[in-house]
């Protein structure tokens, strides 16, 4: 599969649904837009275009684990949940973002 | 991602592939109740839906393309799917597959026989170099006319080729068995067997030696002559056969499958002749086949006989002026005619495929109509234009491998029925099969076929609008005009390509009656004929056999049920004839090669009575006609036309060779009218006749008119003359109605054939025009109940639709008859009696197609008539 051009903004996308399966536990991947969509008051909306293939590549990764189960409404969906190796990314990946933000703040403030 | 993962991928992608489009689906119907829950319309919350979905797997798809191997995956996955289509729209399958097949069999059914006939090679050594040398009767306009000895030796002195061999075919009367029999036969110079490179499956072949004159008599026998009358025995070798009353010594037995120059020849001998014959340049009976040298072409070889035949010409200007050398490939020889039908059918057969498949893409395009949805839900889903034109054609593709299968198991039977159907004597059919290059044939046309009609659905199916198609909720496509107008387009081509096969074959329906009407100048009901010869060691003399038949003639005539009986040489003529030139009294003889040859037969004093062939002059012979009387003739009326124009033939004097020949000079008794002596379709040429009385000969027809079926006067036939001579033989018995019949045979089986063609080509033209119409009507079930509504007549919706139907054949039939009236040239050689552009065949074409329409467009109009308003009205 090749490499995204940017990879810091891939390492955003997974930062949201690692942060958000963090702490909502298991979801699918609906729930998981809805979520991004709901916290960020809509500002962020997630295209599903590159959220499936992030979720399969994290799956693949090791990173999550993919498991089908029954959607509120009884419909068969995929549900994914944090694996160990999942959080320890998601702890560096939270590390970097507070760096790279960090950085760019300093930049702005600087008058 | 790891390679392992990968490479596990490759094998669960099938799953993971369902797995993903499942996980969408939840997402999209998720969404789409989502958008619902917050107020918006179905077709905006839809609309969203797949907008937001939109490119979600696209990028994925195209990843995917680039992998050879998943590039296959992906086509398995495609005709899997193509195959769960195909079974959802069972009705549409089932008619696309039946109309495909019949067109994919018909193309099957005629290149097998154009492979056996044409393609495959004939069965002697490199093929390809042999040929047959005619002489070129310049004075007849005869290409195939036989030569002399003289000729043939200089003949094979020519450079550009390596050998040639003179035969002549003949018919024998074997015996020594239970009865005597006539087996057809061919005398032959020794190298006959070497020339085409087959030699003897045992024995050996006659020498050199053994082709001069009385010399112990040697043959070689057929291999289904050596197993019929011999019992295939191996010890047959060296045993002695009695051969026209002569022992002749059996030296060899011809392989299962060598016939030459037909399948009748069933004996091979020396061609022994006495050097008379060898120095004879006037005597004209010898055929010819050569095998040129490696590398030669055949104009070359033409051209070197060519010159060898001017140089003849020049040099023995008595026998040989007027005559040059023809060279015709022996493999164009043996097909003869069936070449030109045979193309002229694959033609027809090809236009029977194309009308069937623009058919297919009709019905595909109409369904194209139900299926937007689905389209349109795999565009959504992320398939690119040309994933999704790649997968329609893959159905296509599935589809018309079906219909190939199909149509090769139609071609199987048909082909058993068209080898039944088909004139005993049409060359090399019967060795028509099924066989490798049939198979790979059919395969490409199927699939060509797949491509033809599924090209246009597919782009245009393709071609999705996703909020058009998802909002008019699956009306969208076919309803569209210009949809709508395509197909009418496409129901008018097939219309124009069914008017050309139906004019083809009308001209020929036409060219056959003509030829049915034609009255031969002769009897034909109850007319038995019988080839009756006497045994020669008993009859030597003429007077001998003019008086074994006269005696045989009385006997005959003695039998109840009998009205007539007499004898002629020949009733029928064949391609060369007994004929010769001569010289008419009181006219000086013209140049070698203006002059004209008459044909010569013999008969018996009644024959034209019991032919009842109309007297136009004089008289006809009688009993007075004898050895002693004065020598005379009768001839036709072409012949006294042509040489005493504007005056009374009859006493005038003509006589054979040239004015100085010893020949006697003939007295013209009388003119009789012209008969068609040489099949239905060619004049009558110059005739003469004599008595036999003054000119016996030994191999005559008896000819018998019976009061009523003339089968059922044949065994007291054969008893009366067995009653006189106990060892006569025997053969060719026939009707001459059958006669007549087999000389059209061929003519009647091309007919018979392109009417079948252009028959299906109806039937599918008919189809075609009922789905386009049926499908408007259904599509205008609205408009159709508003106007009921508004009062309108039922005669009025009825000339709706059936004018429709009728527009879409107008419009086809146009086209047609111009494209048939450029095209129907190339059957000119085909027709007679009625030009290519026969208005009458055109008009009940046209009329028949019309007929065709009005039936197709009899169910959609009932439709239409019985709509219901209210019905239609809220069928929105």
């Amino acid at each position: 599969m090749p490499n995204h051009h940017n990879d810091r903004l891939q390492g955003t996308l997974d930062l949201l649904v690692l942060k958000t399966l963090a702490c909502r536990g298991s979801m699918h991947g609906y729930g998981i837009t809805l979520h991004i969509e709901r916290i960020s008051e809509d500002i962020l909306r997630l295209e599903e275009g590159s959220l499936y293939p992030a979720l399969h590549r994290m799956s693949q990764a090791g990173w999550l684990r993919a498991e089908w189960g029954a959607s509120e409404k009884n419909r068969r969906a995929r549900y994914y949940t944090l694996t160990a190796a999942g959080r320890r990314q998601l702890a560096q990946e939270e590390k970097s973002w507070a760096q790279l933000t960090g950085a760019v703040n300093r930049v702005l403030r600087f008058t | 991602m790891s390679w392992s993962h990968r490479f596990c991928n490759l094998f669960r992608r099938r799953k993971v592939d369902a797995e993903a489009q499942e996980e969408l689906q939840f997402h999209f119907v998720a969404r789409l109740e989502e958008n619902l829950a917050q107020g918006m319309s179905p077709e905006d919350a839809r609309r969203a839906a797949a907008r937001q979905l939109g490119g979600a797997l696209q990028a994925g798809e195209k990843a995917r393309d680039a992998d050879l191997l998943l590039w296959l995956d992906t086509l398995a996955g495609d005709i899997r799917y193509g195959f769960r289509n195909l079974l959802a729209y069972r009705g549409i399958t089932a008619i696309a597959v039946l109309s495909l097949a019949l067109g994919i069999g018909a193309n099957t059914a005629i290149f097998s026989a154009i492979r056996a006939v044409l393609l495959r090679p004939l069965p002697y050594r490199d093929p390809g170099r042999l040929a047959m040398l005619w002489l070129d009767n310049r004075r007849l306009g005869l290409h195939n006319d036989l030569t002399s000895y003289p000729n043939y030796l200089d003949w094979k002195n020519s450079r550009v080729f390596e050998d040639m061999a003179a035969f002549v075919p003949t018919d024998v009367i074997l015996t020594g068995f239970e009865e005597p029999a006539r087996v057809a036969a061919v005398l032959a110079d020794w190298n006959l067997l070497p020339v085409l490179g087959v030699s003897p499956a045992l024995g050996r072949n006659f020498t050199a030696a053994e082709t001069e004159p009385n010399r112990n008599r040697v043959v070689i026998l057929s291999h289904g002559l050596w197993q019929r009358q011999f019992g295939a025995d191996r010890h047959v070798l060296g045993k002695s056969v009695e051969i026209n009353g002569t022992p002749s010594q059996i030296v060899g037995v011809m392989p299962a499958g060598f016939a030459f120059p037909d399948k009748d020849a069933q004996m091979w001998m020396p061609l022994a002749l006495s050097p008379r014959a060898r120095a004879n340049r006037n005597g004209f009976f010898l055929s010819v086949i050569g095998r040129w040298n490696p590398g030669v072409t055949r104009e070359r070889a033409r051209a070197e006989m060519s010159a060898i035949g001017a140089r003849l010409e020049t040099q023995f200007p008595d026998s040989n002026k007027g005559y040059g050398v023809w060279v015709v490939p022996l493999l164009e020889q043996v097909v003869g005619t069936m070449r030109q039908a045979l193309y002229v059918l694959l033609g027809a057969v090809a236009f029977v495929l194309l009308i069937a498949c623009v058919n297919v893409a009709n019905l595909f395009l109409g369904r194209g109509a139900a299926r937007s949805r689905e389209i349109a839900v795999r565009a959504a889903l992320g398939a690119g234009r040309r994933r999704l034109v790649r997968q329609l054609l893959t159905e296509s593709a599935v589809l018309s491998l079906l219909a190939g299968g199909l149509g090769l198991a139609m071609a199987y039977g048909g082909l058993r029925g068209l080898v039944l159907l088909a004139p005993k004597d049409l060359p090399r059919l019967d060795e028509i099969s099924i066989d490798g290059a049939v198979l790979s044939f059919t395969l490409g046309v199927s699939l060509l076929a797949g491509i033809l009609f599924g090209i246009l659905p597919a782009f245009r199916i393709s071609r999705v609008d996703l909020n058009e198609s998802l909002r008019e909720g699956g009306r969208g496509m076919a309803g569209g005009r210009r949809a709508r107008l395509l197909r009418s387009a496409l129901t008018v081509a097939e219309v124009a390509f069914s008017m050309i096969l139906l004019t083809g074959a009308g001209l020929m329906m036409r060219s056959l009656l003509n030829l049915r009407a034609i009255h031969p100048g002769f009897r034909t009901e109850n007319m038995l004929t019988w080839r009756i010869s006497p045994p020669r060691t008993k009859y030597r003399t003429g007077p001998e056999i003019a008086a074994f038949y006269s005696a045989l003639l009385e006997r005959i005539r003695a039998l109840p049920n009998v009205r007539g009986a007499s004898a002629t040489t020949d009733i029928f003529l064949s391609e060369t004839p007994n004929s010769g030139s001569f010289s008419v009294e009181g006219h000086p003889d013209p140049p070698p090669e203006q002059q004209i040859e008459a044909t010569t037969d013999r008969i018996s004093p009644e024959y034209f009575r019991t032919m009842e062939v109309r007297l136009v002059a004089g008289r006809f012979f009688d009993q007075h006609d004898s050895a002693e009387t004065t020598p005379v003739a009768i001839v036709n009326e072409t012949m006294a036309r042509r040489f005493w124009p504007g005056e009374d033939a009859v006493g005038k004097r003509f006589k054979f060779g040239d004015a100085a020949s010893p020949d006697p000079w003939l007295t013209v008794a009388g003119i009789a009218a012209d008969m068609r002596r040489q099949g239905m379709d060619k004049p009558a040429r110059c005739e003469t006749f004599q008595p036999m009385a003054q000119r016996p000969a030994s191999g005559m027809t008896v000819v018998v008119r019976t009061a009523s079926d003339p089968a059922r006067a044949a065994g007291p036939v054969r008893d009366a003359a067995r009653a006189l001579e106990p060892h006569a033989v025997f053969f060719a018995r026939s009707t001459i109605a059958e006669q007549i019949g087999d000389s059209l045979s061929q003519r009647r089986f091309e007919t018979l054939l392109l009417g079948l063609f252009s028959l299906l080509a109806l039937v599918l033209a008919a189809v075609g025009i009922y789905g386009v119409v049926y499908q408007s009507v259904a599509q205008r079930t609205n408009e159709i109940g508003i106007r009921v509504a508004l009062g309108a007549q039922k005669a009025s919706l009825l000339r709706m639709v059936a004018g429709e139907a009728l527009t879409l054949v107008g419009l086809g039939a146009i086209a047609g008859s111009l494209a048939a009236f450029a095209i129907s040239r190339t059957l000119s050689s085909f027709l007679y009696a009625v030009t290519a552009a026969d208005p009458l065949t055109y008009a009940a074409m046209i009329a028949l197609l019309a007929v065709a329409a009005a039936f197709a467009s009899l169910i959609p109009a009932r439709r239409a008539t019985s709509v219901d308003p209210v019905h239609a009205l809220r069928y929105q």
